[in-house]
Formats: structure tokens, sequence, C-alpha cells
């Protein structure tokens, strides 16, 4: 018994004394393996999207280096099509709630650091401020909790997975120009190995009363991506001048 | 969209008393068994109407009430309440210290009736493309809901029975289940609706007194396919979009739907385009149940010239606008929208908007104030809980939920006006147009 106390006392401790610095660095060298990140220019992605209610859409996202991206998502079934994309610089969304439009502001620097597929590889670069904050169950997955500010200034809370190094669970509040104060938990589960990178296929939204599930079954990296597909549309541009 | 969940009713004990004498003794010994087992139930609802505030108020600090407070004050009351009509005062007291409209506690009993006049009137996917609504106590037709189809029964046609069953019963039912809702005059609305429908192709027997005899006569009415276009959502029922179009008097422009899904995007902005010449709009969101939120603010993008937002919900931990962003071409001209008890969600955050924000002015009487999902969750001793768990202001700070909007002028269906044929609510848009016209010519 004594033992058993000392023992948690101890595993407390080492939790205690846990260095985000050091959390961070493992989750990005879990999921790259040998990889180098230097080495990955692109990545394209696609699955299947499932709303609340069981309503089915498919996505397809393509990653490039330099903030490039362009993703769309199609949900046949209701006739709703949504695309963004940044070329690096810009980001437009079109969707048929706010039609199409221009990003700006905070919008549009959290977009651009989600564009980089590479921020949470380069987490000395991502995130400005890092602090632990123990250790908590996700989903029955010891995980260690860190509070984290990326540097356009968004707060998150991301829980770790203590055994695998990789990242469980996200917590975030985003400050949206237009749309308000939106808080959600997105939950990445089932890694897989694809060509050497652990990627999570199995993505969940958690948001109000929602909840919308990603399911990747495809990465591919270091294809060939035409720039002509991050281009923002002329109109958009014109009309925000 | 609210959820009705009436699937645990109170039973009535199946035993006869005036049996053996044994039985009488066992009745009783059931009897106090029962009230034991109520009483259970009834502390067991009372813990759970309080959890619920509990987890899923967006708000509960900013009442000024003390939640932990109020469960140590009002559980040993529901304890104690000797029936049920004790327990609900002590749930309704209880509710009432938050002083806000989005919880409602409603009786099993009255929703027993409604339960057997189901039972006798066939419903399906065949509708007779009118709308009927309760007007001075009878059932009326009011409108046409399906442009593509010739009416049926003229307009103030009143309808007697339906399949036998008497308008009087049914409008009894129906007020003595939901009239003591929050969002009564939605259920009742879109429950009558639903009593004249059953299977494509078939005849709907009915009694009908039309506007220009006061001699009941049979009629049967053909019932036809909704048309329209229809979503299959996931696991949700098919949805049968309808978009409606129409000029009125060359000069209003009239778009009515019955839900607010993604082919309204399309839709809508051609509908003005296909307007142009005239003076005004009339969006008809009667019935109008709502569908998808942030639809309103597609609408909105094409009526307002200038950035703002309709309104905002708050729930737990988010605070969510509903943004106006304008399109490259929007409508300049008036609008006026229609909204009654049939009018929720989507359309109330709609016409709220519209009317803070002075772009148009809102006909009809007070829509549901169901702006937001609520829930009905049948408590453990059969009575049934309603909540929301969200909160909706307008851009002006009007809560929506349980209040509804209140159109600028009301104009409810009155029996002189549906006797012409007419609609006080088109009729009183159309007014407004031509007077808001002229105001700004002046």
């Amino acid at each position: 018994m004594k033992m058993t106390c000392l023992a948690v006392a101890l595993s407390s401790l080492f939790i205690l004394a846990q260095n985000p610095e050091e959390i961070l660095e493992k989750a990005a060298k879990a999921q790259l393996g040998e990889t180098r990140a230097e080495d990955i220019y692109s990545v394209h992605t696609k699955g299947v999207i499932t709303l609340p209610g069981g309503i089915v859409g498919e996505f397809e996202s393509f990653y490039k280096e330099g903030s490039k991206y362009y993703q769309k998502a199609s949900v046949p079934a209701v006739g709703l099509e949504i695309i963004q994309a940044c070329d690096g610089k810009d980001c437009y969304s079109q969707e048929p709630m706010l039609g199409p439009r221009l990003l700006t502001g905070q919008e549009l620097s959290n977009t651009l650091l989600e564009a980089d597929f590479q921020s949470e590889i380069n987490w000395k670069e991502t995130f400005t401020s890092y602090q632990f904050l123990g250790t908590a169950d996700i989903e029955g997955v010891p995980c260690y909790k860190l509070n984290l500010v990326t540097r356009t200034g968004l707060e998150v809370t991301n829980y770790y997975n203590i055994e695998t190094a990789l990242l469980k669970r996200t917590d975030t509040v985003v400050v949206h120009q237009d749309l308000g104060t939106i808080s959600g938990k997105i939950y990445y589960d089932h890694y897989q190995e694809f060509e050497g990178i652990k990627m999570p296929t199995l993505i969940v939204f958690e948001m109000i009363s929602g909840r919308m599930e990603m399911r990747r079954d495809m990465y591919e990296f270091n294809q060939k991506v035409d720039d002509s597909l991050f281009v923002i549309p002329t109109e958009l541009k014109a009309s925000a001048q | 969209m609210p959820f009705i969940d009436l699937g645990q009713a109170d039973s009535g004990w199946p035993l006869n008393s005036s049996r053996e004498t044994i039985l009488k003794y066992f009745f009783a010994w059931l009897c106090m068994i029962s009230a034991c087992l109520a009483q259970d139930r009834n502390l067991e609802s009372f813990d759970r109407v309080w959890s619920i505030i509990e987890e899923k108020h967006w708000d509960l600090e900013g009442t000024g009430v003390d939640w932990q407070a109020i469960r140590t004050r009002y559980r040993p009351k529901a304890e104690k309440a000797a029936n049920r009509a004790e327990w609900r005062r002590v749930i309704r007291d209880m509710i009432g210290e938050l002083d806000q409209t989005h919880f409602g506690l409603l009786s099993s009993e009255p929703f027993q009736s409604l339960r057997d006049l189901e039972s006798k009137l066939v419903r399906g996917p065949g509708i007779t493309g009118f709308e009927v609504q309760i007007v001075d106590q009878k059932i009326m037709v009011v409108r046409s809901i399906d442009f593509s189809v010739p009416l049926a029964l003229p307009i103030g046609t009143e309808i007697v029975s339906i399949r036998d069953v008497k308008a009087e019963s049914i409008v009894a039912s129906l007020q003595q289940a939901y009239g003591q809702a929050k969002q009564g005059s939605l259920y009742i609305s879109r429950v009558l609706q639903s009593f004249l429908s059953g299977f494509p192709g078939d005849n709907l027997p009915l009694e009908i007194k039309v506007p220009t005899n006061t001699v009941a006569e049979p009629r049967e009415i053909k019932l036809h396919r909704t048309s329209g276009i229809t979503q299959q959502m996931g696991d949700l029922p098919p949805m049968h979009f309808k978009y409606n179009e129409t000029v009125l008097d060359n000069s209003y422009g009239l778009v009515s739907f019955n839900m607010f899904l993604f082919p309204l995007t399309k839709l809508f902005p051609k509908s003005l385009e296909s307007f142009e010449n005239c003076k005004g709009l009339i969006i008809d969101l009667r019935g109008n149940g709502g569908g998808i939120g942030f639809l309103a603010s597609n609408l909105a993008g094409y009526l307002f010239q200038t950035k703002g937002k309709l309104g905002t919900m708050t729930s737990k931990d988010s605070q969510i606008n509903f943004p106006i962003l304008p399109r490259p071409k929007t409508w300049e001209k008036p609008v006026a929208v229609i909204v009654d008890g049939g009018s929720a969600s989507t359309s109330e955050i709609f016409a709220a908007g519209i009317q803070d924000l002075k772009r148009g002015a809102i006909f009809g009487t007070r829509s549901a104030g169901a702006a937001l999902p609520s829930f009905i969750e049948t408590l453990p001793n059969g009575d049934l809980f309603q909540y929301a768990f969200a909160s909706y202001r307008s851009v002006n700070g009007r809560y929506l939920e349980g209040n509804g909007v209140t159109p600028n002028k009301e104009t409810p269906h009155n029996p002189d006006h549906l006797a012409r044929g007419e609609d006080a609510a088109i009729e009183a848009a159309k007014q407004w147009i031509e007077q808001t016209l002229r105001e700004q010519k002046k």
C-alpha cells in the first residue's frame, strides 16, 4: 500500500515536472517519424464528412508550402458547397450563408496559420507561449494538457496522448469578426501511417450542441500541386478594393 | 426544430375495483405502492429538471440566482408534495425563480385526448395544398400553400369535420394539450395541418361549409404529393422544400417558402431579379418552422446595404452572431414580412432583425417564440419538461425565446376577410408598401 502511494506521488511529481517544450517536440517527432519536416512541400487529403443528423458529404484539401491552401467540401444531399482557399497572403471563403468574401483581420491570420500544414511540427514558430497544465483523461486516454498561444494570438488548450505523444484534442475559443465567439473541441483519432508520417484519420468537431465528423481516407505527400488552385478570384479582390 | 417526445404517458390502472373484496384490498395495496412509487418518480423528476437547467443553461450565474440554494430550498417541498398538482406548483415556482421564458412544464394528462384523436386520423405524405387555421374557434381554410395546384376549397371555407371527427373536438383537444406550452400556437398549427394529410391519391373525407353557404356538406378532397424539392438529410425524415413566387397586382413581389434550406440561396436572388419592376417585396413566412439558421443571414445579405447583424445566440460557451454581409447587388425597395404562430426559429431570427433594423415591417400574428432548438423531455413521472439550451437576442436586445416577434401591425385571419377570399396580412403589407413609397417621395 505504501509502495503504491509512493509510486503515485512520484508519478505525480514526474507529471508536474513535465516540460511543455519537450511535449511539443515529442509530438512533432511522433508524427513525423524518420521524415524531416523540410522535406514535405505539399499535402493532399480527402475523405468524408458527417454532419449532425447523419448528413454525409465529401471534402478534398490541398496544402502547399508557403501557406497555400485549398479546401472544398460538398454535401450534395442539401446542395451545399463550401470553398476556402489561401494564396499564401490572402484567403477567401465561398459558402451560401455569408456568400463569397475575402477574409480579413484575425480570421485571415488564423486561416493563414491553419493553411501552414507544418504549423504543429514547427511549434517554436507557431506558439509564442506554452504552459503545462497537468494531466487529463480524454475519452479514457491519459493526456498531457498544455495551454498554448499562437503567434496570431489564438489561445488553445491541447491534449497530448501520454503514451503515443500524439495530439488527442484541441479546445479553442475563436473570436470571429462577423460570427462572434465560438468555442469548440476538436478530437484527433485513429492515427495511421501514410508514407512514414502518422496522421489522424478521424477528426471530430464538437461545437455548441452539434458534432461533425471528418474521416480522412487518404493522405498524399509531395504531389505536384498547381498554384492556380490557390488563386483568389479576381472579382473578390476587386470588390475588396 | 422543436422535438416532442410524447412516448411515455402515465397509463391508467387496468384494475376494475368493483370485483371481489380481495381484489379491492389488492387494489388499495397497489395504490399505496403506487403512491410511494409516484413520490419517488416525482423526486427523480425534480432532480432531472434541476439538473437539466444546471447543465444546459447558457448563463446561470447571470440570472443572479444561486441554483444550488434553489435545490436545497425546493427539493424538500417536492418530496413533501402530496399529489401531482402540488409537485407541479413546486417545479413551476422553482423555474419561476429564473424569470425566463425558456423553460416550461407540461402536464401529461391533456395529451391523452390528443393521442386518442390521433388514432382516428390517418396522417401521411399526401397534402391538400391549402392551409387551415383556427379562426374564432373554427377550423378554416386560410390560404394556398402550394401554388402549383388549384385551390381545392375557397379561402374562408369552414371545416366542420375531418374523417368524421368533429372540428370542435379537434380544436378542444389541441388547445387542451398545447394551450399551456410556451410555443403552443406553433404546435397547434403543425398538428392541425397534419390532420389534413393522408396518402397521395386518396380522398380525404371532410364536412365543410363554403363561405356562401351556411349548411354543412360532405366533400372529398384529393390528396396529392407535395411539390417542390425533396431533400433527404441523413437520418432525418425526407423534407419537402416548397418555394412559391408570384407577383400580386402587377406590383408586389411575393415569395413564400416552408423552410430555410439551401435551395433558397439560389431561388431567392432569382426572385429578386424577376421582381425588378415591382414596388415592394413581401416575404411570407407563415408556417415556416425554420431550418438552417445561417440562411437568415443569407437572405439579409440581399436586403441590407450596410454590414451588421440580425442578432446573437448565446449558449453556455459560445456567442454566435447572425451576420449581415451585403451582397454586391441588393434589394433597396420596401420589404414586408408576414409571420404567424407557425413561424419559428430561423423565420423569427430573420423577422426580428428586419424589424429591429427598420429595414421593413412585420405583419400577421405573433410568431412562435421558438427561436432556438428546444427539447421536450418526458420526466420519470410522465410530465413533460420543455427547455432551450441557448438564448437568442435580436440586434436590439430582445429575447425571442418564448416571446416571439410581435408584428408592427397585427393582422390575424378574420372571418370577414376570409369570406371575401382575402388575406388580411397580405392586404396590410400591400398598403404599407404604398404608404412607404409615398413617404419616401415626400
